[in-house]
């Protein structure tokens, strides 16, 4: 059933027969939606077959061992799923204050599934149920990459293909199944290039090519790259008897729901720079410029190279391929956008400026669908469907007046020459992919940061303050532990945090992290200094996570930590804990600045940890902590400690 | 009341009685009737707790409050808690056709329609108070809003006997029609006594929670602006959803002529009456199946349009000059009274001033040979003159200032090209929509009706304002199909008002025609809800352009002084985003309006497009709270001489409105 079908059947205009009970409408309804799906079914049957082979092949290699390959490599994961915990459950935008480093749609979608699937209680870990999400998501993801190929001319084996190795490339599996925001937009914006070359050209199929840019967008912001070349897809596939609506239909839509970003921010008055709080266009100014470059790929030096290796290390064939393809496909009218696209993000890599690591994920779709298409290209059609209804001509329509030998002899060498490549890809993909599946389908990773969360659970009963990584901060709090787990990069990097820890390191308990790169020490020196008087308590997968115990002078690790360090004889008092946040104040503004704003460079910069994104990058900002839609009545002004969310839940 | 009426129903509506009867004929029926009565009772006692579980459980509503949700969905849609109470057919309904002068109104508005009788809402409401007053002493303590002592049951079960109290008390009324004015008065004032408690409550809550209150309502009232904004921008573009809709018209199938047109010609002092006529005669439809009815007034202010009109019919022996006697002239009586003079199979209406295109008729004739089974044919209708006639010199002892005044209020034409695009949309697209969707308020030029459909649904309304639209609905209740057709070669071409107030008084008129309409009621019989859901929300278009006007001052407000959540700031400004939309699309409109007629027009118009759009929004705005003004004081008087218009036959039941008719 296609979207056209979905609309045909919440269509208003056509009449609705009276029915004497609302069981005999809805059976009457139900009767009406069934027969026009039975009918899509039909006009795609095969389309349907085929897909029913694939996808559960995909879902299989997907599916199995998803949570323990790839480990956990990145903070952003942990970063994510804290985010859309503080969402579901504290109804803030993030779990610290949010400072518009990306849109915040994508984690929103994480919690609303966490939130229908009561994810982060029955999933093992936070993380775990956000990756469930990302393989529902790659399962959309290759149907609507499937869809875009058959809409692109590709035929359903070449259709086909590009899904197979769109998903089974050892990078998908690397980037796919991790919890990133690339992954949510790249499903949006398939979605979107789906209904741009909707083949009914209707206004409401670019409706919602622009709505799911939008929703792309909302994901994750970088999304626009991909927004000319979606518009020349919708524009190729124009009529011109509507076009006009068309195109302001999809601006509207695209702009409409974008600039509810920036409605937001206004509302909140964020939306300019100010004393005392964060900014949207701090915010975008620190993206686009004020961002440390991450080198030049050239240089092999650089965080670039070492990105880009890592990409080659996991799979050299799929992106190289496409790359490879895209040039003569430009030739193309039908694959123009989708090959000028990926040869765009291509050049991207060589503007030298910082390079995300999950920069890749939305390469993949346009690397697959290009390779596929070259063979789907470069396969001559058999003349009767050249004579069919498929109106798009691609470049071998130039046999007229040439001799009928000749004719005979280039089909034969087309068709050889694709043979050949088809089955020399997947000779070659076979040898070169099938270890690293199995890797993928049966290494567990992951285990070491799951065991070093469920012994510290276990073990550790004190209320002493943690500091983590975000990978365990949402299932220590998800196990209720009070006060609240610290984000080591916030400790030093948000005013609001540090004020909780006047005595500096001092008053840190335990640190629960791996050891970060020097670089990043340099930039959160409370955390270094915690580190720096810590003793190991226990230690997972050779030193990847380690449960610390921080001694100040005068304590011994036998000593549990509500006895001694700077404020032990407060601490012991038990009036910590969720305060009146029911009361019914309003909304209290919070009074002025609580300190510059921080600029911070780069803290990824050093040994760059494969999949190391871009989440974690400190909040530049100060002032009153989250809040967003919805948010509660909250004095975050409240000069007792303990109340507003740092070490005690925000929410009610 | 009625009762044991059994009247011949048209097909379209369901009789729930005669399918009952026909069903359990084997049975005694009022033991049927009593269990039938009973099984509904228990439908609507099941979705009482069910909606009230679901707002105290998922959604999260206060459990004391939880339950007023079931209660006042009860109250608004009876139907769907089962509380039709007994079945029993309307009065008056199928209207006998050809009721005199189409003054008998159907009684839609009272407490019975097609689907039968139900009990007066502030009954109903009584008995869901007392329902919630059930439920709220026999639950736990945090059910109830004052302190009283009760047997402490859990939600749902305190919500079942709540619902059940309801149920039996609608049950228990609806089977005594009090059959005295004094005793139905006597049981309305008792029901307002039973509902007051609940309102001081709720009086009260609300007054603690003002703030919060205020929220919500602005936050309802934004959002029903929001989905009428999309649904009025949708329906808006459904000539150019998809590509294949956008030409519809074939110009050049065109069949013999065959059918016999009755142009209805409604004049009142038109001097270019002549023109029109001689134009309409010239065309290509031979003038034997052509037979023109020209509508003119006794008095003297028409003498020169009627001497016009008796020249022309002189020359032509099928035009035909009737000017009736009588002292208030409307558009709707000249039509009813030109009605009974027409000879041939489809009866056209043409304004007098209007210049109907050459090939109409011909077209006409072959789509209603091809479509034999619809009923009506609404051609386009345009506004032409996109600009103003430019600037004319000061006339001589008019001061500067009045002089300033007249020419921005007649010479401007920023709100024409507005004026001329929203003629374009309504009949390009939005009529084509309506016409799909079964339920359109038809125009009042260029369309075209078989005779016998005419007949059938007895003629125009000549008490109401908008005819047209009143008929449209009629039509549309009586399931009778309506094709639109535009086409640029086919469109009768207008001017746009003379002024910026001649607009705004016209649109009053137009805004006060829709309301009377709504409160006739006729629409509630249409067969299919969303039809009607449909009709409420077009009919009811006066009040959202109101409130369009005072939408976004009262948003910035609630916005810099009330300190709203962010979340809601965000809906308040949703259906400005809509309204933006929409304006922008309306560019495409405009520039397939020009390019459809080939008007020189430049970049400076599409600007001014945009930036007129605020401004002709206030005059709608204007329009629509004069006709809201106007109604309240003039409902009253209609009322009082739609019953003795009954009496005295038509002509004397416009009152009030026919003298706005003829403004």
């Amino acid at each position: 059933m296609t979207v056209p079908d979905v609309f045909d059947a919440l269509d208003e205009t056509l009449p609705r027969p009276v029915a004497s009970s609302p069981a005999a409408w809805a059976a009457d309804r139900a009767r009406l939606l069934s027969a026009r799906v039975a009918d899509g079914a039909r006009a795609h049957r095969r389309s349907l077959a085929l897909l029913a082979v694939l996808l559960p092949i995909v879902a299989v290699v997907h599916g199995v061992n998803f949570d323990g390959w790839p480990g956990r490599v990145t903070d952003d994961e942990g970063t994510y799923a804290a985010q859309a915990y503080s969402m579901q459950y504290w109804n803030r935008i993030a779990h610290y204050t949010y400072w518009y480093d990306h849109p915040f749609g994508g984690w929103l979608l994480i919690a609303i599934y966490t939130k229908l699937t009561d994810g982060f209680h029955r999933a093992a870990t936070a993380v775990t149920a956000a990756r469930e999400l990302m393989f529902l998501l790659h399962l959309v993801s290759c149907v609507l990459l499937y869809r875009l190929g058959r809409l692109l001319g590709l035929r359903r084996f070449f259709a086909g293909l590009a899904l197979l190795v769109f998903s089974l490339s050892p990078l998908a599996l690397w980037y796919q199944r991790m919890a990133f925001l690339d992954n949510i937009a790249v499903m949006w914006l398939l979605a979107a290039f789906v209904c741009a070359a909707s083949p009914r050209r209707s206004v409401a199929a670019a409706a919602l090519a622009g709505t799911f840019m939008a929703f792309s967008f909302w994901s994750k912001e970088t999304t626009l790259l991909f927004l000319p070349g979606l518009y020349v897809l919708l524009w190729q596939h124009r009529d011109s008897r509507n076009w006009r609506f068309v195109r302001r239909n999809f601006l509207g839509c695209l702009l409409g729901i974008c600039g509810i970003y920036i409605l937001y921010a206004a509302a909140k008055n964020e939306l300019f720079e100010g004393p005392g709080h964060v900014s949207l266009e701090w915010a975008v100014r620190w993206q686009l410029f004020d961002r440390a470059p991450s080198g030049s790929v050239l240089d092999t030096g650089s965080d670039t190279y070492n990105v880009v290796r890592s990409w080659l290390d996991l799979d050299p064939y799929l992106v190289l391929a496409g790359i490879a393809a895209a040039v003569p496909l430009l030739a193309l009218r039908r694959l123009r956008v989708v090959s000028a696209l990926l040869l765009l993000q291509f050049g991207f890599i060589f503007r030298n400026g910082y390079l995300p690591n999950p920069y890749v994920t939305a390469m993949l779709p346009f690397a697959a669908l290009c390779a596929a298409g070259l063979l789907d290209a470069a396969l001559p059609r058999t003349p009767l469907r050249v004579a069919g209804a498929d109106g798009e001509r691609d470049g071998d329509g130039g046999a007229r007046g040439v001799p009928g030998w000749l004719t005979a002899v280039w089909t034969g060498l087309r068709r050889g020459a694709v043979a050949v490549a088809v089955v020399g890809s997947v000779v070659t993909l076979a040898w070169d992919w099938t270890p690293k599946i199995h890797t993928a389908l049966t290494v567990d990773a992951s285990a070491p940061s799951r065991d070093a969360t469920r012994w510290f659970l276990a073990h550790i009963h004190d209320n002493g303050t943690v500091i983590t990584d975000d990978i365990a901060w949402t299932d220590l709090v998800v196990a209720g532990r009070r006060p609240l787990p610290v984000w080591f990069y916030k400790l030093d990097l948000d005013p609001e945090v540090r004020g909780h820890f006047p005595h500096g390191w001092k008053d840190v308990d335990y640190l629960m992290m791996g050891k970060p790169p020097d670089s990043v020490l340099a930039e959160v020196p409370i955390v270094a200094e915690a580190l720096h008087h810590s003793v190991v308590l226990k230690s997972f997968g050779n030193g990847e996570i380690e449960i610390r115990r921080v001694l100040p002078p005068g304590c011994r690790p036998d000593i549990p930590p509500a006895h001694c360090g700077p404020d032990a004889s407060q601490r012991l008092s038990p009036s910590a804990g969720a305060g009146d946040y029911n009361s019914d104040h309003g909304y209290a503004p919070v009074g002025g600045g609580q300190g510059p704003v921080v600029r911070v460079g780069d803290p990824g910069s050093g040994a760059a940890r494969p999949g190391d994104g871009d989440a974690q990058r400190p909040a530049g900002g100060s002032g009153r902590l989250g809040g967003g839609v919805g948010e509660s009545a909250r004095d975050s002004g409240d000069p007792l400690r303990r109340r507003d969310g740092v070490l005690s839940p925000g929410g009610p | 009341m009625t009762s044991d009426f059994e009247a011949p129903r048209p097909r379209a509506v369901p009789s729930g009685a005669a399918r009952l009867s026909s069903a359990h004929n084997h049975r005694d029926p009022r033991v049927s009737a009593r269990r039938r009565r009973l099984a509904t009772a228990a439908w609507g006692i099941a979705l009482h707790v069910a909606l009230a579980a679901l707002f105290a459980g998922p959604l999260a509503v206060e459990d004391g409050l939880a339950y007023l949700v079931p209660a006042a969905l009860a109250v608004l849609a009876p139907r769907t808690f089962g509380r039709a109470g007994p079945r029993r057919p309307a009065a008056g309904w199928p209207r006998p056709g050809g009721a005199g002068g189409g003054l008998a109104v159907v009684r839609a508005a009272g407490r019975v329609d097609h689907r039968g009788a139900r009990l007066p809402r502030i009954v109903q409401l009584a008995c869901e108070s007392v329902g919630w007053y059930v439920f709220t002493v026999a639950g736990s303590p945090d059910l109830r809003v004052a302190s009283v002592d009760g047997p402490d049951l859990p939600g749902w079960l305190a919500a079942t006997l709540g619902a059940a109290a309801a149920m039996g008390g609608t049950l228990l009324l609806s089977r005594h029609e009090p059959p005295v004015p004094a005793a139905r008065h006597r049981r309305r004032a008792l029901s307002v006594l039973a509902a007051a408690p609940l309102a001081a409550a709720l009086a009260v809550r609300a007054a603690q929670h003002h703030h919060a209150v205020l929220l919500a309502a602005w936050t309802g009232v934004s959002l029903l602006m929001l989905l009428v904004a999309i649904l009025t921008l949708v329906r808006g573009q459904y000539s150019w959803q998809l590509p294949e809709r956008v030409h519809h018209v074939d110009l050049a199938d065109v069949q013999a002529p065959r059918h016999r047109f009755s142009l209805i010609i409604p004049a009142r002092d038109e001097p270019i009456l002549g023109r029109t006529l001689t134009q309409i005669l010239a065309g290509d439809y031979p003038a034997d199946l052509l037979e023109l009815v020209v509508m003119v007034s006794h008095d003297e202010v028409d003498r020169p349009t009627r001497r016009i009109a008796e020249q022309i019919a002189a020359r032509h022996p099928n035009v035909r000059v009737i000017a009736p006697q009588g002292s208030q002239r409307s558009k709707p009586l000249s039509l009813e009274d030109a009605r009974r003079h027409c000879t041939g199979d489809i009866v056209g209406i043409v304004d007098a001033e209007s210049l109907i295109a050459g090939g109409l008729l011909t077209y006409v004739n072959t789509l209603a040979l091809r479509q034999a089974d619809v009923g009506i044919f609404q051609g386009g209708v345009q506004l032409m003159n996109v600009r103003g006639p430019g600037r004319q010199p000061r006339p001589a002892g008019v001061g500067r200032l009045r002089a300033a005044l007249r020419r921005w209020n007649t010479g401007t034409s920023w709100w024409r090209a507005r004026n001329c695009l929203e003629y374009y949309i309504w009949f390009m697209s939005r009529l084509r929509f309506q016409a799909r969707a079964r339920f359109i308020p038809l125009g009042g030029n260029t369309v075209f009706i078989r005779r016998s459909v005419l007949e059938r649904l007895g003629g125009w309304d000549v008490a109401c304002l908008t005819e047209d639209c009143d008929l449209g609905v009629r039509a549309s209740v009586a399931g009778i199909r309506t094709t639109v057709f535009y086409h640029p070669d086919l469109t009768t071409r207008e001017e746009t008002p003379e002024s910026l107030t001649k607009l705004i008084v016209q649109r009053t008129r137009w805004m006060m025609g829709f309301m009377q309409v709504l409160f006739k009621g006729d629409w509630r019989l249409l067969p299919g809800g969303r039809q009607r859901m449909m009709a409420a929300e077009m009919l009811a278009m006066p009040f959202f352009q109101a409130m369009a006007g005072v939408l976004l001052p009262v948003s910035g407000v609630l916005t810099l002084f009330l300190a709203a959540p962010t979340g809601l700031v965000i809906v308040f400004w949703l259906p400005l985003a809509a309204s933006v939309m929409t304006v922008f699309s309306e560019q495409a409109a405009f520039r397939e309006f020009t390019d459809a007629y080939e008007l020189a027009v430049g970049r400076w118009d599409s600007v001014r497009l945009i930036l007129s759009a605020p401004f002709y929004q206030l005059a709608l705005s204007i329009a629509a709270v004069r006709a809201t003004a106007r109604l309240v004081r003039g409902r009253l008087e209609w009322e009082k001489t739609s019953h003795s218009g009954a009496h005295h036959g038509a002509g004397a039941g416009t009152g009030r409105f026919g003298l706005e008719a003829a403004s």
